[in-house]
């Protein structure tokens, strides 16, 4: 593999960690404790219609939590960062909620696969660290 | 250097020489460390498996379909200093039976087995193979992210 071919994505310099990376790994170690102090919003939803649960507009690095209304009733949901990628990544039976981090200008969306019948939306937790 | 006063079983460890300054990293040497500290390498493998789960929503998934007893290769890093994979069911609650390795021939066997899917860190030029014990044939997502 040659790192420094143009076309390469995923290039990053081999000799230091960058600034995004630092606070990418700060934002993972510190999520647990963040998250359950900041005030939740709610995203309304339907089963198997895609939810654009969070935007990353003003923030280098947001941590978004997302669980059901419901709480224990959803039984898979793909999350993915656009509303066609879908299937995307799957949760199943998650004791917790799902935390993922967004750099600038990303989007988080989830489908539900299957909730209860009362299943109105997502609990939607969002900080910066 | 002599060394005729001394026990028997110090003489033979006067004869071992010192050992030579370690070269560059050979590919076949996986057990391969540098002894001055962490190498930015290992820094970025670090990043990756513990900030990889918190970023596979802005990745690629794919899906895949596991055959009994039949060893497929589901990832391949020949695009990043790190990649994170991880391995979903998407219809089995119950889970499935994954034995997962980085090999494709019989020696997968002897790898790691899992029941709800898998999560690793493939570094450059490696692969991730997966072996379904249960029976089959069963569809799972690999979600590939460059942290």
């Amino acid at each position: 593999m040659n790192r420094d071919l143009p076309f390469d994505p995923y290039f990053r310099p081999a000799d230091r960690i960058s600034t995004i990376e630092e606070k990418i790994i700060i934002a993972a170690f510190a999520a647990p404790g963040l998250l359950a102090t900041e005030q939740a919003r709610f995203v309304l939803g339907a089963v198997g219609e895609p939810m654009l649960i969070a935007q990353n507009q003003t923030s280098e690095v947001l941590l978004v939590a997302y669980q059901s209304n419901d709480f224990r009733n959803i039984s898979g949901r793909f999350a993915g960062h656009r509303e066609s990628l879908f299937p995307g990544i799957s949760f199943f039976f998650t004791p917790n909620p799902p935390v993922q981090i967004l750099l600038p200008k990303e989007n988080l969306w989830v489908v539900v696969t299957q909730a209860n019948p009362t299943f109105q939306g997502m609990v939607v937790v969002e900080i910066t660290p | 250097m002599k060394n005729d006063n001394l026990p028997s079983f110090l003489k033979n460890q006067q004869r071992i020489q010192p050992a030579a300054p370690r070269g560059l990293p050979k590919p076949y040497d996986p057990l391969y460390r540098p002894a001055d500290g962490v190498s930015i390498e290992e820094w970025r493998i670090m990043i990756c498996s513990i900030a990889g789960s918190f970023r596979v929503s802005q990745g690629f998934t794919k899906g895949v379909t596991l055959v009994q007893n039949q060893v497929v290769e589901v990832a391949q890093n020949d695009k990043s200093y790190a990649l994170f994979v991880q391995v979903n069911l998407t219809a089995d609650p119950a889970g499935i039976d994954l034995i997962a390795g980085g090999q494709s021939n019989l020696n997968i066997v002897t790898g790691i087995s899992f029941r709800f899917g898998v999560s690793q860190v493939l570094l450059p030029g490696e692969s991730l193979y997966i072996l379904l014990a249960s029976v089959g044939p069963k569809l799972v997502t690999v979600t590939e992210v460059t942290v």
